[in-house]
Order: structure tokens, then sequence, then C-alpha cells
């Protein structure tokens, strides 16, 4: 679905912060958004696509959930930790919103799917605090992966710079870990953001900004080298 | 005006004076203050010196900063992120990037920041397996049968319902309240079916009657078993106390030949102890005889 990631990297010499050399913003922006995962072109006007979803549009609704499960999967794992939970819960999601699809209005449709998902995902976990489970589930750093043969899911993750960013969020608070999933992981505005978490713009702002150094600096710690050329 | 005063203000001159951009009379003056001044005579001396830059010491730096305003980290932290989204101004943007060139960890920190921006993005979907996909549609099908998964759904209605963490309380509600109402309207004829509940003083006649059996048939059985063993007991007790009696006469004899055998050992008379010896064992014999057999029993030294 995404294109590879280009090479990191700031500047043209190569050194992030030479003076004179400092990348634009225009070119950061078109890399950001080449590594995140395309939208299709007619999907830009998502709003159309949705209306051919309520009128019963069956195509329409296949492109719309092919488009965003990979996103709503990552926002259940990134809350419940596990891979077939996740994939249950992107289900039942996606159910909700095709029964929903009428309540949608305007614009910010991945923001609504992904506050959808989210909240789908936090019931769960209350449900789940509930009721522990009869086993113990063993708490380690991993999600846990199915075991079979090399899926797309372990494919991903064997990406090393994935896996140490990775474990670096792992190693934040959870206020912390959620910024960083819906800023900069899933790209969603600040106003939008802020009415998912129910707290200010300048809060979901500070609270940004602090996330990225934390992450910055603990992926460091585990790799001196990350992002050097 | 004191010599103090007067330092600070050709001090506030000298720098004019060195770039030759005072008046006469003022330079002439002021010269003369520095050509006496020992003070002054070293500043303008050192404002002569053309130091680069870079000679201050890195530690000097550090002890300044360290006793002044603090670390420059934690203001360059706050906006290290502006900074590589290139939304800082000028002059911040300036100061920062003089900091990162001598601060390795700030440096790395952007570097990786930098490299975040790329990386964090391309984490933001992850495709499920195959079939997800088509579950999800076969789910959403408006052309299904609205009963085809009627379990499944009752099911996952169920387990929810499972889960609520007050199901009990909320179940045993509601039963409640579904049988007050059941009891009060539909099934009011099943109460009125019922047998009428006794009196207050019938009640307490039956609980008098039911006192008395059981008390009857508590003295019952205590004449049976209890009162018999109890007779028993006491004419056995009263046996033994006769024959224990009967046998005084043997213990009083057992305890002067005792006596006698101690006296015999003492003075060695062994015959004599030999007889006490003989005559105990007489004694003990007839006290156990008449601990064993009734009174009645005539005496075993008798025969």
């Amino acid at each position: 679905m995404g294109n590879p990631p280009p090479q990191s990297g700031g500047g043209a010499t190569g050194e992030p912060f030479a003076r004179g050399c400092v990348p634009t913003r225009e070119g950061l922006e078109e890399e950001r958004q080449a590594s995140r995962p395309a939208v299709g072109d007619w999907l830009n006007d998502v709003a159309a696509v949705v209306e051919r979803c309520r009128q019963g549009d069956a195509l329409a609704w296949e492109a719309l959930v092919r488009e965003f499960q990979g996103r709503v999967f990552v926002v259940a794992l990134h809350y419940l930790r596990d891979s077939e939970e996740a994939r249950d819960l992107a289900q039942e999601v996606f159910i909700k919103v095709y029964r929903s699809l009428d309540s949608f209005t305007g614009d910010g449709f991945l923001a609504w799917l992904l506050r959808l998902a989210r909240n789908s995902s936090i019931d769960r976990l209350r449900r789940r605090k509930a009721r522990p489970p009869a086993s113990d589930v063993p708490a380690d750093e991993s999600i846990s992966l199915p075991d079979s043969a090399p899926t797309p899911e372990e494919a991903w993750w064997s990406d090393s710079r994935k896996q140490l960013v990775h474990r670096a969020m792992n190693r934040m608070s959870e206020q912390s870990r959620e910024i960083i999933q819906l800023k900069e992981i899933q790209g969603l505005k600040l106003d939008e953001i802020a009415t998912m978490l129910g707290v200010p713009i300048g809060t979901v702002k500070s609270r940004s900004s602090r996330a990225r150094v934390e992450l910055a600096r603990r992926v460091v710690d585990l790799d001196p080298s990350y992002g050097t050329p | 005006m004191t010599q103090f005063t007067k330092c600070q203000t050709i001090q506030q001159r000298l720098q004019e004076l060195l770039d030759g951009s005072l008046p006469t009379d003022e330079r002439r003056s002021v010269q003369a203050h520095v050509d006496a001044c020992a003070s002054c005579r070293e500043l303008a001396a050192l404002m002569r010196m053309d130091l680069p830059a870079d000679e201050t010491s890195p530690d000097l730096t550090a002890a300044v900063l360290e006793r002044t305003s603090g670390s420059p980290c934690i203001r360059a932290r706050e906006i290290l992120c502006d900074y590589v989204d290139e939304i800082l101004g000028a002059v911040d943007g300036e100061l920062l990037t003089l900091h990162l060139e001598r601060c390795g960890e700030c440096a790395a920190t952007a570097t990786a920041l930098t490299a975040l921006a790329q990386d964090l993005p391309s984490m933001a979907a992850l495709t499920p397996d195959a079939g997800f996909l088509g579950e999800v549609l076969a789910a959403t099908s408006s052309r299904r049968r609205p009963w085809a998964d009627l379990g499944t759904r009752w099911a996952r209605v169920w387990a929810e319902l499972l889960a609520r963490p007050r199901f009990a309380w909320e179940a045993g509600y509601i039963g409640a309240m579904s049988l007050w109402l059941f009891f009060s309207t539909v099934g009011a004829p099943l109460l009125a079916s019922r047998p009428p509940l006794p009196s207050r003083d019938a009640t307490v006649q039956l609980v008098e009657s039911v006192q008395g059996r059981v008390s009857e048939l508590g003295q019952q059985a205590w004449s049976s078993t209890g009162g018999q063993g109890l007779d028993a007991w006491q004419a056995f007790s009263s046996e033994m106390t006769e024959r224990y009696r009967s046998t005084s006469t043997a213990r009083e004899d057992f305890r002067l030949h005792s006596a006698e055998l101690k006296d015999a050992a003492l003075q060695l008379e062994f015959e004599q102890g030999g007889e006490a010896l003989l005559e105990m064992k007489e004694d003990a014999r007839t006290v156990l005889h008449g601990l064993a057999s009734s009174a009645a029993q005539t005496d075993p030294t008798d025969d």
C-alpha cells in the first residue's frame, strides 16, 4: 500500500544541521506524505466515496475497506497489543462504520474512523480489565504475532528500524505513545486529536513536542547511530 | 567625581578611543587617563588583542551557564521539533544551530527526530491477513439474509453482557423485578390458591405441643439409657467402696510388715527380713483378692 520510506538524512550534504543546508519545508512534507500509505486519486474525495457506500455501492465499500483496513488494524494493535484481538476489533469497527455511515457528515473521514477504532479499543480494554483472562498473559515488550509462515505482519516487523522505534515507543508512557500514534504515525491534525482526546489544542501540541523529543532520545539511547547516514 | 566613577566614564569611551572616533580634546583626556590608570590601561590592552571567538574554554562556558541560566539543552529541546519542522523563527533557528554545533547530545536528538519524521509515517498501516477483507465484506453485505448470523450475533451480545462488571447484580435485580411483576399481575391467582397461614395463637399452641413431645421423648430416652447407666454406675461404685473397706486390715498388716522389713534390712537381720517379706506377700494377696471379689466371699486365708 505505501511507498518504501526514503533514506533518512536532512541536509543536502548529509550532515543534518550544517549551516545553509537545511531541507525545505515543502521537501520535508513531500517526503512524509510519500512515507505514508498512498491514497488513491479518486479517494481524495472521501465524502463522495462515502456517499456511494451509503447508496449501496459494494465496489466503493470494498475500496474504502481496502484503503483503510491497515490503519484501523494498526490503531487497534496499538491499544490491544495482540494481533488476533486487533484483527477481530478491526472487523467490528468496519461493521460499525458500515451501519453508521449515515451519521458521518462533512470532512475528516479518517479522523472519524480512527476515533471509532480508538473508542472501540478502549471499550474492549475496559471489558478485559473487568474480566481478566483465565490464564496469565505474558508481559513482554513485543506484540504477539501468530505462529505461522512469514506473514505481512512479520515482514513488516522484520524491518530493524521499525523494530527499534517500536521498542523505544514501548518504553514511553501510554499518553505519549498515543499522541505519537495519532499525530506522527497516523498524521491526524491537532484539532482532530484535540476533539478525540477531549483536551485543548495547545495541550495536544505541547504533548506532541515532548513525546517526539522523548521518543528521539529513547531511540538514540537504544542505538546511538540511528538516523546517521 | 570619584576615581571609580571616572574610570567607568573612561571605560565607556575606550572602544571609541581604539577606533579613533573620539573628538580630539576628549581623546587627549581619555588617553591621559589610560596612561595614568593601570586598570584602564590593562583593559585597553585587552580590547586591542584580537582573540579568536573559539578560543574560549568549553568548560568555562559550561561553568558559567551552570551558575547563571542553567543548561541550554532544556531550551533547545523545547524548540527542537519546530526546528526540524522548519517553522522556527530565524533568530531562534540560528541560535539553535550554534548550540547543535557544540552539543553532541542535542545534535543526535535532532538527527533522530529527522529520521523519525520519515520512519513514523511508514508505520501507519499494516495490512491484516488476506482473509480480512473478505470477512468484512461478507459481514456487511446488504444482500445477506438478516437471520443468517443471528446465532453469532446473539453469542457476541451474550459475551458482551457477561463481560459487564456488574452483570450478576443486574441479572438478579431484573429477575427479582420480573418475579414481583409476575406475581402482582398475571400470577396473582397462583398466590390466591395457597392455603391460608395459621393464626398466631395456633402457632403458639403448635410450638408448645412440639416442645412437650420433645421433652417426653427425651425423658424416655434418658430413663431407658442414661438412668440405667447411672444406677449401674452407682452400684458399682458402692461395691468397690465396700471391697476397699474390707481390705483395711490387710492393708494395715502390709504397712506394719513393710516397716519390719525396713528395720531388718537396716540391722542386717536377713532371717527376720525374709519373714517380713513373706508376710507382706500374703497381705498384698489378701488386698488384691478383697478388691477383686465381692464382700460376701470368704477370706482366702480361711481355707
